[in-house]
């Protein structure tokens, strides 16, 4: 089946899956992701070879100004290739914040990320639970000229290496959600760094009357904002998710050819046959389903909301079962850290733990059925 | 079948709790609450067999004249089922319940004389040699050769899988002994101390960062022919013997108690941390997983209480058993990751290289690694699909 792109999305996606198998297969990427260097020269190998880190921007701020089907084009490849971070951070979710906001501060992070001079961790929660991640206060300073933060926010993707940090604040003159843009080596930040089950590295973060001046502050209005951008986020994590289970459907259909037991190849069996025709059928529902989604993003929050909702929610189920099918059908050597397999199983369980699990989804698609029957 | 227990029975289930409570020591339940692998390892594994082996209940399963405790199978049934609901490590399987087993029933006396004190002991720590890299579920086409030589076999070859080979000074092994015939008649079960020299080893790391398992070298090793148990050419027919349900542990459900027994104590580590973990959702998963687990533990009960009145319970039983607790254990470790929300995500296992603490509930740090570690319980053991192949045989025919 193919995906309803047009010439130059599909131009865009073959070129950035060559250069992505090209450069960064499971070896390579294994050896370098212990190299604290990995994720900026990451980027900025995208942006030199690539020239990808503006995709989402407006052509005035020197971006491609494209729109969420090109981000999912690439997100696709980038999960194919499990190098999602830090484009994902930094382009899509700060990308849509800072889009958003008419500062000298935005449009500079946005020249920044456009050359790979920025890295942006995020700090506000994105896993849709209410609550507990994330919880940071933002107080006015006394001579009136900035603000200090003090707050926590757990499990921030690639806090460790971050040039600079998106925080949500709920400030304390009026309870408001804002945003602030602060870099990452102000005085009064402390990390808890430490590597996630897919590579990737994070820290806790606390911030104790972290100073930033007035400028700082993207936007005082910041929940539409947020929302906007978690929404983005997801659409990105489905089309990343697609990709990483097509690559753990085209391994399971490699080794179980090769693989023989009892006389002949395990793809010979019909048990497996089945399995793995089930988890074809998954993977191109998950793809339909990312493709509404990326349509559905420019729609009104409402709207993009229960899409997101409904895609997270169809979407995660597709991936643990095909992650799970793809390990099951290698047999013990899917289950080393060997294979590629297991990367691949591994960033799908942390996907489903970092940005919600399909059941957390499922709610807010509820939610917001109810929210639009009101 | 008797619905409810007897007198007896809860006088037996009396005793065993009040020796928990007093040897299965709040450390050893701690450590045991932090393993994250099939089996228990290292300190806690060493001491809960010493303690179980000083009262003389270290292995429920033999007969009596060889160290057993004279239990019946609901007895045995109820110990393990007590051990779980109080939280008591796993001890590997390897020594207790295969190996001995074997040499019970198939041993000479010499080599019952001489092994199972030591098993029962603890001296002895055996793994298995059973899988290679080109023999997984059609294991009658194992490769690794011992040619007879005089007195002696000398064995080339390979295994892998090998769980906890790390640790053991003692391997029992299929070997191919003649290459005429069906593949499943030229194989033979032998034994081998794990120093004799030619015998080489890998670590393999799992997904879960951890080293469980590894692959073993045999170049050249020699070891007496006296180490063979039973005849030549019928070691498949001892490997076949090992997978009936009486083999078997006491309880099927044992881990998914314990997954849940601990996961529970995670959710008020973690109240007590003002975490709050749960939703409607996991409270409806979690039933479901109970009532999963009531069903398992049943038919458990309907198998063994067939057992008791001398039926025989076939080849299905032992296949439906582990076929139905393993996807339960894996549901279980699941849902107990699912509970940690983004914690879930973070890679424990290089953090505590790392020397880091970490926030969260203590007993949560090893839900991830238990859930990554818990894929392998559907493949290994007979994968799902060789289970389920093995029950449609029975109940179809060939």
């Amino acid at each position: 089946m193919k995906p309803m792109l047009n010439e130059s999305q599909c131009i865009l996606r073959d070129a950035v899956g060559r250069y992505l198998s090209d450069n960064y297969d499971h070896q390579r990427r294994r050896a370098a992701q212990s190299d604290r260097e990995w994720p900026q020269q990451l980027l900025k190998a995208f942006a030199e070879d690539l020239g990808i880190l503006g995709l989402p921007f407006p052509p005035e701020l020197g971006g491609l100004d494209c729109g969420p089907v090109d981000t999912m084009v690439v997100m696709e490849a980038l999960g194919s290739a499990l190098v999602a971070e830090p484009y994902l951070s930094t382009v899509v979710t700060a990308g849509t914040i800072l889009k958003d906001v008419d500062t000298a501060v935005a449009h500079n992070a946005i020249s920044a990320i456009i050359d790979a001079t920025a890295i942006i961790a995020i700090a506000f929660s994105q896993d849709g639970a209410a609550g507990a991640s994330s919880n940071v206060k933002a107080t006015t300073r006394s001579n009136g000229d900035g603000y200090f933060l003090s707050g926590n926010n757990i499990v921030t993707r690639g806090g460790p290496y971050a040039t600079h940090l998106l925080v949500g604040t709920c400030m304390e003159a009026d309870g408001r959600c804002a945003l602030f843009y602060v870099p990452a080596d102000a005085p009064g930040i402390m990390r808890v760094n430490y590597s996630l089950i897919d590579g990737n590295r994070a820290c806790d973060l606390a911030l104790d009357k972290v100073a930033v001046p007035a400028d700082a502050l993207l936007t005082s209005d910041a929940a539409p904002l947020i929302a906007k951008a978690n929404d983005a986020t997801r659409a990105a994590i489905c089309a990343e998710s697609v990709g990483i289970m097509r690559r753990l459907l085209a391994d399971t259909v490699e080794y179980t050819r090769q693989r023989t037991q009892f006389g002949k190849p395990l793809s010979e069996f019909q048990v497996l046959q089945h399995r793995m025709a089930a988890m074809h059928v998954e993977i191109e529902l998950a793809a339909s389903m990312a493709l509404m989604v990326a349509l559905e993003l420019e729609s009104t929050p409402q709207q993009r909301s229960k899409a997101t909702a409904a895609a997270m929610a169809r979407i995660g189920r597709a991936g643990r079962f095909v992650a799970e099918n793809a390990v099951q059908l290698h047999g013990a050597i899917g289950t080393t850290d060997e294979l590629a397999v297991g990367q691949y199983f591994k960033r799908i369980i942390a996907i489903d733990l970092l940005f919600g699990s399909p059941d957390r989804h499922v709610s807010r698609y509820v939610e917001s059925c109810i929210e639009h029957a009101n | 079948m008797d619905k409810g227990p007897t007198r007896d029975l809860e006088a037996f289930r009396a005793e065993v709790r009040a020796f928990l409570d007093v040897n299965l020591t709040p450390e050893m339940r701690d450590a045991a609450a932090l393993q994250t692998g099939v089996y228990s390892e290292g300190g806690v594994c060493r001491s809960w067999h010493h303690t179980l082996y000083q009262k003389g209940w270290v292995a429920p399963s033999w007969p009596e004249k060889y160290g057993g405790p004279g239990w019946t199978p609901i007895q045995r049934m109820c110990f393990e089922s007590e051990c779980a609901a109080a939280g008591a490590p796993i001890l590997p399987g390897m020594s207790i319940l295969m190996c001995g087993p074997v040499l019970i029933r198939f041993g000479t006396e010499e080599q019952k004389s001489f092994f199972l004190p030591r098993i029962l002991s603890g001296e002895h720590f055996w793994c298995q040699g059973y899988s290679e890299p080109q023999a997984g579920s059609d294991l009658a086409s194992l490769r690794c050769a011992a040619v007879r030589d005089g007195d002696d076999y000398v064995i080339n070859g390979t295994k892998i899988w090998t769980t906890h080979a790390h640790y053991a000074n003692w391997i029992f092994m299929l070997v191919r002994t003649s290459t005429e015939g069906r593949r499943q008649d030229g194989i033979s079960f032998v034994l081998a101390p794990m120093d004799t020299p030619g015998i080489t080893m890998t670590p393999i790391i799992s997904m879960s960062g951890e080293h469980e398992v590894n692959q073993l070298f045999f170049d050249d090793v020699r070891i007496p022919v006296t180490n063979r148990v039973g005849n030549e050419n019928e070691g498949m027919k001892i490997a076949k013997y090992l997978l009936e349900f009486e083999r078997g542990g006491g309880d099927a459900g044992m881990q998914v108690t314990l997954v849940l027994k601990w996961l529970d104590e995670a959710l008020v580590q973690a109240e007590s941390q003002g975490l709050k973990l749960t939703d409607s959702s996991y409270l409806s998963k979690r039933a479901e997983i109970e009532i999963d687990l009531l069903a398992l533990t049943w038919t458990q009960r309907r198998i063994v209480s067939e057992l008791e009145t001398g039926q025989s319970v076939g080849d299905v039983s032992a296949s439906l058993l582990k076929l139905t607790a393993s996807e339960l254990y894996q549901r279980a470790t699941e849902l107990a990751l699912a509970t940690l929300g983004p914690y879930g995500a973070v890679d424990q296992h290089v953090a505590s290289g790392e020397d880091q603490d970490l926030v969260g509930p203590r007993y949560g740090a090893v839900f991830g690694a238990r859930y990554l570690n818990g894929r392998a319980q559907s493949i290994f053991g007979g994968s799902s699909e060789i289970q389920r192949t093995i029950i449609a045989r029975s109940i179809i025919g060939r």
